[in-house]
């Protein structure tokens, strides 16, 4: 005979979400008077969501950040990644925004302490996946510069980074360490780790392709004016009077190659070309 | 028949689209939020084939109202890609400010019905237009249930004027882990309101000496949901057909296999339910 019917869903719902996002699995004693065991235990059967809902935000980190497997293990990086979830759960369906801030949280992470560098891989890592998402916008390249110098020399046009364009620095050579962990040629030398020397890069996607570059101090100097001030003429002035050997020219042409700007109408406040 | 479209074989269907193997692909509106490179490809592809979007995240079935902010974005995405439908899951991923990023099973209660439809209710008006519900697989049952899963969803597709997508390899993985018969699934499901079908492969786990079936999508259909697909096409018209496959991905041309032995198993009933009618006629 059925027992009298008390079940509530918003409460059960609750207490499911809160055990398979804690460390403890001990199920709640309540809830077993909820569920058939039918052979196979309460325990065993949420070992089942367990599994897929930790496995499967795991195998999301992993993926994310690739490189922090083969510098760490693949058992320590799925035990960062688990604690990351149990201490950060996903707070929407949309998977692409999730562990936004798991470098922060890998370089807080005390057992990974003693691995200096891997916060800022795994930094690069997420910059590349936020270009990836990053909404499409017509970039400034060498194709169209000649319907906006004109207005880019005289500051009626506005210079913007493009929405893809992230930027880092590091006190290691993050870019290096990700693209040396990620070779499958286990002759390949080994970067030299030393933290004495600042490191500056830049992540942009040129058409369907995300790269990240390590760039000079004088260039971030100058992508930084420009996100700062809009205005091409006041960034290259100022990224004049900061530094002391900023070759203009190469860095534009660089830029202009990597996809890097966007120009912005400065009557209309808009971006020029938005093709979504 | 239709295949599910993954991140793997975008650029294989983008320069070489392959029209005469398949009719129709689905992806999951959630990959392409927001935009970026993989909505680009998307973009591209619909060029050359009908999309059908199959959500992942709206937690329908959960206690609490669905994300307003979600269901904008996939209004949003709806208006830019145009697919020919929209389907979810009766089931519930969200609690307070957790995702679980799992479909949760659903007890049978006149209780998670009000939930269900009030969510649908709300989606349905806000996209204006109607969305399919799929039946669940799940891996355990509740003793509060007070319909069966079938008496549920039929119940839910006159309440909230919802259709349903019918995926035949959750009845096989629900048939044998909850113990009941598939075929009588079949023959109680309210199948005018199905208007799409999914077609998957199944992994077993032993766990405590006993087997479970889990709906993985990681492997070729299983005989028995073949069984199962020929023994409901041999009661009832053919609706849009999705071969599914999630983790593992093979090669198009395994997709496109199982594509054709589905469209085979279409054609053969279409065959003999015809000749069955003229006989009686």
């Amino acid at each position: 005979m059925m027992p009298p019917n008390n079940f509530k869903t918003q409460p059960y719902q609750e207490r499911l979400a809160k055990h398979l996002f804690s460390a403890d699995e001990a199920v709640p004693r309540d809830m077993s008077s909820m569920i058939y065991e039918g052979g196979v235990s309460i325990d065993g059967r949420l070992s089942i969501y367990r599994h897929n809902v930790v496995g499967g935000l795991e195998d999301v980190i992993l993926k994310r950040f690739p490189s922090l497997v083969p510098l760490v293990g693949k058992e320590f990086a799925q035990a960062m990644a688990r604690a990351y979830i149990y201490e950060y759960p996903p707070e929407t369906g949309n998977l692409n925004d999730y562990a936004a801030n798991y470098p922060d949280f890998v370089r807080a992470f005390k057992p990974a302490q003693e691995i200096l560098f891997l916060a800022d891989v795994a930094h690069i890592e997420n910059n590349e996946h936020r270009a990836y998402y990053a909404e499409f916008v017509s970039p400034l390249t060498i194709n169209n510069l000649a319907e906006y110098a004109g207005g880019l020399e005289e500051g009626d046009i506005l210079l913007d980074l493009h929405p893809a364009t992230q930027l880092m620095v590091s006190d290691y050579p993050a870019l290096d360490i990700r693209n040396y962990a990620q070779k499958d040629d286990e002759t390949a030398q080994a970067p030299q780790v030393v933290g004495d020397l600042q490191h500056f890069y830049c992540t942009a996607r040129q058409d369907m392709r995300v790269s990240t570059y390590e760039i000079t101090h004088e260039e971030y100097i100058f992508l930084e004016r420009v996100s700062e001030l809009k205005q091409l003429n006041r960034a290259l002035q100022e990224t004049i009077n900061m530094t002391k050997n900023f070759d203009f020219t190469k860095t534009w042409q660089n830029f202009l190659k990597y996809q890097i700007f966007i120009v912005k109408n400065e009557k209309a406040g808009t971006n020029e070309k938005n093709s979504k | 028949m239709g295949v599910g479209l993954r991140h793997p074989h975008y650029r294989q269907i983008i320069e070489d689209p392959p029209t005469e193997k398949v009719s129709w692909l689905e992806v999951h509106p959630e990959n392409y939020f927001g935009g970026g490179i993989n909505y680009k490809f998307l973009e591209k592809i619909r060029e050359d084939f009908p999309i059908s979007f199959h959500g992942v995240g709206l937690s329908l079935g959960s206690a609490q109202p669905v994300n307003v902010d979600h269901v904008q974005q996939l209004k949003k995405l709806i208006d830019l890609i145009e697919p020919f439908q929209f389907s979810d899951h009766a089931a519930w991923s969200m609690s307070g400010n957790a995702h679980l990023n799992d479909l949760m099973p659903l007890a049978y209660t006149d209780d998670n019905l009000d939930n269900l439809c009030r969510n649908i209710d709300y989606v349905q008006n806000t996209l204006g237009q109607q969305i399919l519900i799929e039946n669940p697989s799940t891996y355990m049952r509740f003793t509060q249930d007070e319909m069966t899963e079938w008496e549920f969803l039929n119940s839910l597709v006159s309440r909230s004027e919802c259709a349903l997508l019918l995926d035949i390899n959750n009845i096989v993985v629900q048939a044998k882990n909850h113990g009941f018969s598939a075929h009588e699934y079949i023959d109680n499901i309210n199948f005018n309101a199905v208007k799409e079908m999914h077609l998957a492969g199944y992994t077993k786990r032993e766990i405590e000496g006993q087997t479970l079936y889990l709906d993985t999508h990681g492997e070729k259909v299983h005989k028995d949901v073949w069984q199962l697909f020929e023994y409901t096409m041999s009661r009832y018209s053919a609706v849009h057909t999705l071969i599914e496959w999630d983790n593992d991905i093979p090669s198009l041309d395994v997709l496109f296999e199982e594509a054709k032995k589905a469209k085979s198993i279409i054609d053969q009933t279409k065959e003999r339910r015809c000749m069955q009618n003229d006989a009686a006629e």
